[in-house]
């Protein structure tokens, strides 16, 4: 069986929330990049319940945030991440969704087309590459690249050991590779078809 | 120079804040979660009061909380414990709805076999992991439940699921009253079987049936033993295995830390004798094909907290007396123990173990891919024919691309089974997953691997995910010719596909 490794997150808060008024820190602080990470992942008609029901939740439990096991963005993240998790359906559609759409008129893209055009434009083939990796390595993948939390910040977000969140965003950067195929990532472009 | 995860940064980047009225949600919920707080106190603990300053209220909350854990510490009792040996009742095996795929293939064939279960296994969405599977024969499994509680799920998760017709059909046993199991089951014969547990979740408890657990008989361990996480039994008395300290928390990461002991029942769990490892050893895998000859393998314990154990580099360890001492082995160069160590023995000279690669992969790779830091890891098979003091690194073949072995057993000196997962795509109805489930088989000791091919179903069975159907984690053979497998289902399926390679 799997054995978990000890997990450490060197981004701490000093203290526990106790007093309301570290609650509504935490809230103004944490409250945008946890919403939008939620939206970007359920799309922003599920978002603005499930970021309320994390912060919510996140109120509920403070008394069992412990900053020895890991930051207060990294749990906060923790609890928006299972709640996703609850609609992996909604999520799973909208990727289909994404990947369906008609890639019509996408051309090679010049020098000074910015990161954010292109990405746009490689839409569909991320979100096929996306809805075909499994719900771990999604989370993981998505904590990392959207959130923005190291490896040791997932595995207390996820409650994972530090070894298991390297090793399985490892993994799920070797699935997205490979579902990408051969992505030229210096003219971004795929190799095969010269264009997108 | 970009990798995959900018492409995945720009992917949805224009998604938008919140807005206005996601905030105002956000703060209603949030003060709605504190007037549950306040209607929680005031109810169990004074008459309705007007809203106070939340400074106040939080200086309550504490205060209450406080006097009411000093009183409940005072005055209700611990869990229980066992002093004394106990034995259970004989109990029936309830047959469970039957998740057999009523497939009937030629003996040397893999296919998918069965389900467990049909009807539901896993009724907490979370889903919890399934447990140890243990073959002692061909016919004969056992799985080890889960001990996850489920709010929607019946009593019973605790569950012990027995096969007795090769992994076609499952019946379920209830486990004893306040057991979990520690460790996978051992069984010298069909039905004669050991295994550590925790009774009531803190105390080390040794676990036998002799009859394929209609009933246990439950034994306290003593605690230099400690929480028993790993266990072989060669007869139905005599069992070796690895023990974590008693007095020590319930601890998940205990796996990386000093302070394992090997120890050894020839009595059926009565008495035990206990040896130590080196301090800076945290052993984790341990395998005896003979009485006097060990290999242990593990990671050293004095690791940087704040990157976790190397897994590129572990500790080796051999003993030549039944584990009173041992000796320390060069670790061979190339790959580490990894997340999953794992090694076996089929004679005292022939032992395998699973190894583990990482690198940045800032170069293209065996598999074609370039990649950035740390984004290269896969499993070899290292072979010893010297009694695990030296090793040969076996790396798969490119049909296997990537391979993630999670579960390794060698039935013969040359003939291993390796299962895991890949990244070969594959979809499932309308559901697609970036990887496989692997089996791989070696019948020279490595030289050569053949990859098993699994006809999977379709269409997703109801109440599934794809993920199950993605990776494998455990595996048994008790004949080098007949063996099981047990996909993974921690994603929500309800049910875990079983393997099988005899008919």
């Amino acid at each position: 069986m799997p054995r978990q490794y000890l997990r450490v997150d060197e981004k701490r808060r000093p203290g526990p929330i106790e007093a309301p008024g570290d609650f509504e820190d935490a809230f103004r602080e944490h409250f945008a990049p946890v919403y939008r990470f939620i939206a970007r992942r359920v799309g922003a008609d599920l978002a603005e319940d499930l970021a309320a029901e994390a912060f919510a939740t996140a109120y509920r439990r403070r008394a069992s945030y412990d900053p020895a096991r890991g930051s207060l963005r990294s749990w906060l993240f923790g609890i928006a991440t299972n709640l996703v998790r609850g609609h992996w359906r909604d999520e799973q559609q909208l990727l289909e969704l994404d990947a369906q759409l008609a890639s019509a008129g996408i051309r090679p893209f010049d020098d000074d087309a910015d990161s954010r055009v292109v990405a746009a434009a490689l839409a569909p083939r991320i979100a096929g590459a996306l809805a075909a990796l499994n719900r771990e390595q999604r989370d993981v993948l998505l904590l990392h690249a959207w959130a923005d939390l190291s490896h040791e910040e997932i595995s207390a977000a996820l409650g994972i050991a530090n070894g298991t969140a390297r090793s399985r965003l490892s993994r799920a950067r070797a699935a997205l590779r490979a579902q990408l195929g051969e992505f030229d990532f210096t003219l971004w472009i795929f190799k095969e078809t010269g264009h997108a | 120079m970009p990798d995959e995860i900018d492409l995945l940064r720009a992917f949805r980047a224009d998604t938008a804040g919140p807005d206005d009225a996601a905030w105002e949600h956000a703060r209603a919920a949030v003060a709605l979660a504190e007037a549950g707080d306040r209607t929680d106190l005031t109810s169990r603990r004074r008459p309705p009061r007007r809203r106070r300053p939340r400074l106040i209220l939080a200086a309550a909350v504490v205060s209450v909380a406080g006097v009411v854990a000093g009183v409940l510490a005072t005055v209700l009792p611990g869990p229980p414990s066992l002093t004394a040996a106990i034995t259970t009742t004989w109990q029936p095996a309830r047959m469970l709805p039957s998740g057999s795929m009523g497939v009937t293939a030629p003996a040397g064939t893999w296919h998918l076999m069965s389900y467990l279960v049909a009807g539901g296994w896993q009724e907490n969405t979370a889903g919890p992991e399934p447990g140890w599977l243990t073959c002692p024969t061909a016919a004969t499994c056992y799985v080890e439940g889960d001990n996850s509680t489920s709010p929607s799920g019946p009593a019973d998760m605790d569950s012990f699921y027995v096969s007795s017709d090769g992994a076609q059909t499952w019946g379920v046993l209830p486990v004893p009253d306040g057991v979990t199991f520690t460790s996978a089951l051992s069984c010298a014969t069909a039905t004669d079987c050991a295994a550590g547990g925790l009774y009531y979740g803190h105390q080390p408890v040794y676990l036998t049936t002799a009859n394929g657990g209609h009933s246990w008989t439950v034994r306290p361990l003593p605690a230099d033993v400690g929480q028993i996480i790993n266990l072989a039994c060669v007869t139905t008395t005599t069992c070796r295995g690895l023990g974590w300290p008693a007095g020590q928390p319930s601890d998940p990461y205990m796996g990386t830390h000093s302070g394992m002991r090997f120890f050894v029942t020839s009595d059926g769990g009565n008495d035990f004798a206990v040896s130590s490892f080196p301090k800076d050893a945290a052993i984790q895998t341990v395998s005896c094909p003979t009485a006097s000859h060990c290999v242990a393998v593990g990671v050293y314990s004095d690791f940087d907290l704040r990157t976790g154990p190397d897994l590129d580099t572990g500790v080796l360890l051999t003993s030549d007396d039944g584990g009173l001492t041992w000796q320390r082995g060069t670790w061979p160069k190339g790959y580490g123990p990894g997340p999953f160590p794992e090694v076996t023995c089929a004679d005292a000279s022939h032992c395998a173990m699973i190894g583990f690669v990482e690198h940045d992969g800032t170069e293209r790779d065996q598999f074609g891919y370039t990649s950035g830091k740390d984004a290269v890891q896969y499993t070899v098979i290292a072979f010893s024919s010297d009694g695990g003091r030296t090793w040969t690194a076996s790396t798969f073949p490119r049909s296997i691309p990537y391979p993630m072995i999670e579960a390794l057993t060698c039935p013969t000196t040359t003939t291993c089974y390796a299962a895991g997962s890949d990244l070969i795509a594959q979809q499932i109805g309308n559901t697609q997953s970036a990887g496989s489930s692997v089996v791989a088989i070696t019948s020279n000791a490595g030289r050569t691997w053949q990859r098993v091919t699994f006809t999977i179903p379709a269409q997703l069975p109801g109440g599934m995910q794809g993920d199950s159907f993605l990776d494998i984690g455990q595996i048994q053979c008790p004949q080098a010719d007949a063996c099981v497998a047990m996909g993974i289902s921690h994603q929500g399926s309800k049910s875990t596909p079983i393997y099988t390679n005899h008919g």
